[in-house]
């Protein structure tokens, strides 16, 4: 009974889906081409789309459109609201993208909908049916997909990598990235890497070991396997490929085996130099005094050839990681002085600059105020200067009674977490969505996982101060020169966009779309957007005018997570749409 | 076009027809739920629970709701899980508050530990009905180990877990660190003890139904029990069920029917009836 109404539900949907395709038809057809390699290459200088995640496979997060600037800024509005829809609100982590006048743009629970760019009208919705008894980790959210040709690819909760033809919204192909029973799942946007689709996996939490791989992305045949963590074989075209690091260089025993290391976000990919940039997550097991060791190449962002899956260089964020800052986030590339540079704002609270063709250190700062476990980055070594703030070895306590409590900052939803900052062209700058939230951390005698008995910590988030949790914050990757801050009662979630009108774009979980002036921080103009931002903008042009569109929908991890954080936060109302404006 | 919404019409019609029969039909199955216990026990955990060959919930655990059912004269559903990153995870999807996926929780919990710890710091739910008691042992293979295996026999033997478990957590702490090379790890006790057949590995250390279960009449090969280890935080637990702390006509109907299944002896034969001995719980033996 139940699944005869399901299929009429669909099959509804479906021709809902044929009607608009036969009204869009002529717009897509008389610019029927696919997105090209060179498309994707180029998309962060063409401004009539948006066909990659970071708006520029480098992550920049950059347009040099300007007919949206900081004089014009006030007439901003919305052109229209798109509703994801049904009972499925819950978080929107999406970037969308837009391309021959389709925009297309996930939602939760792995739901892709293809909406006409001018009208708001939707064109197809395909709804990725989740296994049952599924449990995702971190809510229903789900950042984004890839274009390649009449592709649009992205990954689900229960660890697909699926191709959807961007004409009807149909399944072209399927690859399996892992076993969800196991933990595994996907919630990043995957890249495009030459011909090459990039994804990585999440699930670190349950111990599998991250891996890299890369797809055909017409076809969706695995080229390349790169395992994140030391001691593991990788594959290409289905041999061995070598080895990644030295075995037990940097883990003892055979913990390497189920050494954790997710790349569970999104990299990018700099043609410059032909290397994919990828954060990898935290070592496993958490508690970093049974595996001494640098644990390699856990939290680290890794430098690898788009052809062969070989790593080039890396970069390790926090050796012997104790304190669950995955160093997931975005490295991003950009280019000063005539140097091939990168940057990545990490969840530890340090924003490093390296240098993009060989990994090493050009600069790193703390970004955020309170970084109490490191009290900075030496420059020679690379390595934090720790304070001894590291959480206690419960083996050396096991006397039944909870261990001594120490505070941390940052928390382990970091510094920074999944979403992307943004890098201006124009004033050198980058734009980093900032958090200040510390953490009291401390062993339990005893704590349980599926019914048994194991050595686990406690844990409890707070804000470190009283007037605001999150803050945009401008800094010179040069110079580590703080420039200015915006300052956001609740945490920042969502991604940023710097554009050449003088402008920065964010979104906050108080629901408000913000555009700021890129030199000074001066807010210029907010719209309500009536639930919580986690997602990221984008903008483009269109018939002569420039359009920016971005999610709207409260969710994802800091209401799963927020301890203390939680009364910050206290009354907002979730939402699922897609806000899109423009000049009037 | 034009036909496309006279499609799209009876497609509506039909969905209004098909609702409404559900309507109906639900209505009905809510009369008959009520003689239905809702258990939920992990997923891929043998012998406790886990899904045979045929597609049906066997195991330890499994058996134990289907008999409790019994007791209550109702009919057992069972649901199989997976497990969270932590106890409280389960007990809040599958407990007391249910999950925006998974759907609402059930009414039962098997497998839960019966420890005064995790009371007092869980007051959502009630954990009640101990019935056996799970215990850290380590399989010795003494025909590779000699006859008098200890702890520090693995300074310089290779010794098998499952990865996240106390027994994990022990030997990589345990003489600062001095074992910790020869521990090799594994996804389940059923991957640790396939290797401990091969000799590829000289013991495993873990939870005493799971490795004598999984030896299977092997293990009369291989010395099974407790060991002195120094420092362990908690070499035995109880193992009872958790029930929603506002229910608490269902907490005293389960806790007198899981009385009477341990004392007339069914918990003991559930347990023997898949290849595991059967401990009393220390909380049963307390009270006596």
């Amino acid at each position: 009974m139940k699944s005869l109404s399901i299929a009429c539900e669909s099959g509804f949907l479906k021709s809902i889906a044929i009607a608009g395709i036969l009204v869009a038809a002529p717009m897509s057809n008389s610019l029927a081409a696919g997105v090209t390699a060179d498309d994707i290459k180029n998309d962060a200088t063409t401004t009539g789309d948006v066909v990659s995640y970071g708006m520029g496979t480098q992550g920049q997060r950059w347009s040099p459109l300007a007919k949206i600037n900081d004089k014009n800024i006030k007439t901003l509005a919305p052109a229209y609201t798109f509703s994801f829809g049904g009972e499925k609100m819950r978080g929107q982590e999406a970037q969308p993208l837009v391309h021959n006048g389709v925009i297309y743009v996930t939602a939760s629970y792995n739901r892709v909908f293809a909406i006409n760019a001018e009208t708001g009208m939707q064109i197809w919705k395909y709804e990725h049916r989740l296994p049952e008894g599924i449990l995702p980790c971190c809510d229903v959210i789900n950042r984004g997909g890839a274009l390649f040709d009449n592709l649009f690819i992205f990954g689900t909760l229960d660890a697909e990598l699926i191709a959807l033809d961007t004409a009807n919204g149909k399944v072209v192909w399927k690859q399996n990235l892992g076993d969800f029973k196991a933990g595994h799942s996907s919630t990043a946007a995957p890249i495009i890497a030459e011909d090459k689709v990039i994804i990585g996996v999440a699930g670190g939490e349950f111990g599998i070991i991250g891996m890299l791989r890369g797809f055909d992305a017409k076809t969706g045949k695995l080229i390349w396997e790169r395992p994140t963590i030391e001691g593991h074989i990788g594959t290409l075209n289905g041999k061995p490929n070598g080895m990644t690091g030295k075995l037990n260089a940097t883990w003892p025993g055979d913990l390497w085996k189920v050494g954790g290391g997710a790349p569970w976000n999104t990299g990018t990919y700099d043609p410059e130099t032909k290397t994919i940039m990828w954060g990898t997550g935290n070592p496993a097991p958490w508690n970093s005094h049974m595996r001494p060791g640098d644990n390699l190449y856990a939290i680290s962002t890794i430098a690898v050839d788009p052809d062969t899956g070989k790593i080039k260089w890396h970069f390790q964020y926090t050796p012997n990681e104790a304190w669950d800052y995955d160093g997931t986030n975005h490295t991003v590339a950009f280019n000063n002085g005539g140097k091939k540079l990168a940057a990545h704002a990490d969840r530890n609270g340090f924003f490093y600059t390296l240098d993009r063709t060989n990994g090493k250190l050009v600069n790193a700062f703390p970004f955020v105020e309170k970084h109490s476990w490191a009290s900075a980055i030496d420059l020679k070594t690379g390595r934090p200067i720790e304070t001894g703030m590291r959480p206690g070895n419960p083996a050396d306590s096991a006397d039944g009674k909870k261990g001594s409590v120490i505070t941390v900052t940052p928390s382990f939803l970091g510094g920074t977490n999944w979403m992307g900052m943004a890098y201006s062209q124009n004033t050198g700058l980058f734009y980093v969505p900032a958090n200040e939230m510390g953490m009291d951390l401390w062993n339990e005698p005893v704590t349980y996982k599926k019914g048994a008995a194991y050595m686990g910590a406690g844990f409890s988030i707070k804000p470190v101060f009283d007037d605001y949790i999150g803050a945009l914050r401008a800094f010179d990757p040069m110079t580590g020169k703080k420039v200015f801050e915006v300052k956001n009662k609740a945490p920042l979630w969502g991604g940023v966009m710097a554009t050449a009108g003088n402008l920065v774009f964010y979104g906050t979980p108080e629901g408000y779309f913000k555009a700021v002036d890129a030199k000074t921080g001066k807010e210029l103009w907010q719209y309500n957007t009536g639930s919580g931002i986690v997602g990221s903008p984008i903008t483009w042009e269109q018939g002569g005018e420039q359009f920016i569109a971005v999610p709207s929908g409260w969710g994802a991890a800091v209401p799963l997570w927020g301890g203390e954080v939680a009364k910050q936060i206290e009354g907002i109302n979730q939402g699922a749409s897609l806000v899109v404006f423009k000049l009037y | 076009m034009l036909k496309m919404k006279i499609k799209c019409a009876n497609l509506l019609l039909l969905c209004g027809v098909l609702f409404l029969s559900m309507q109906v039909s639900a209505d009905a199955q809510a009369e008959t739920t009520s003689d239905i216990l809702k258990f939920a026990a992990y997923d891929n955990f043998p012998p406790y629970s886990y899904q045979a060959e045929n597609g049906k919930a066997e195991g330890i655990d499994v058996d134990i709701a289907r008999a409790l059912a019994e007791e209550l004269g109702l009919k057992a559903s069972i649901r199989l899980v997976f497990a969270d990153e932590s106890l409280e995870d389960d007990l809040r999807v599958y407990v007391w508050k249910g999950h925006h996926v998974t759907g609402p929780p059930a009414d039962v919990m098997l497998h839960i530990p019966y420890d005064q710890y995790l009371m007092k710091r869980e007051d959502k739910v009630n954990f009640i009905a101990p019935y056996s008691e799970e215990q850290v042992v380590v399989a010795a293979d003494t025909e590779q180990l000699g006859g008098n295996p200890q702890i520090t026999t693995f300074f310089t033997n290779k010794i098998g877990v499952e990865r996240v478990t106390m027994a994990d957590g022990y030997l990589l702490g345990a003489y600062q660190g001095r074992i910790r090379d020869n521990v090799v790890h594994y996804y389940s006790i059923a991957e640790a003890t396939q290797a401990l057949l091969k000799k590829e590995i000289t013991a495993v250390m873990g939870a005493r139904t799971e490795i004598e279960a999984s030896l299977g009449d092997a293990k009369a090969n291989y010395q099974i029990g407790l060991m002195s280890m120094p420092g362990i935080a908690k070499p035995s637990w109880d193992l009872g069920v958790a029930v929603k702390a506002s229910n608490e006509k269902l907490t005293n109907s389960i806790k007198t029917a899981m009385d009477k299944l341990v004392e007339n002896g069914t918990i003991k034969q559930i347990f023997n009836n898949h290849g595991a001995s059967y401990h009393v719980p220390a909380a049963r033996i307390n009270y006596q």
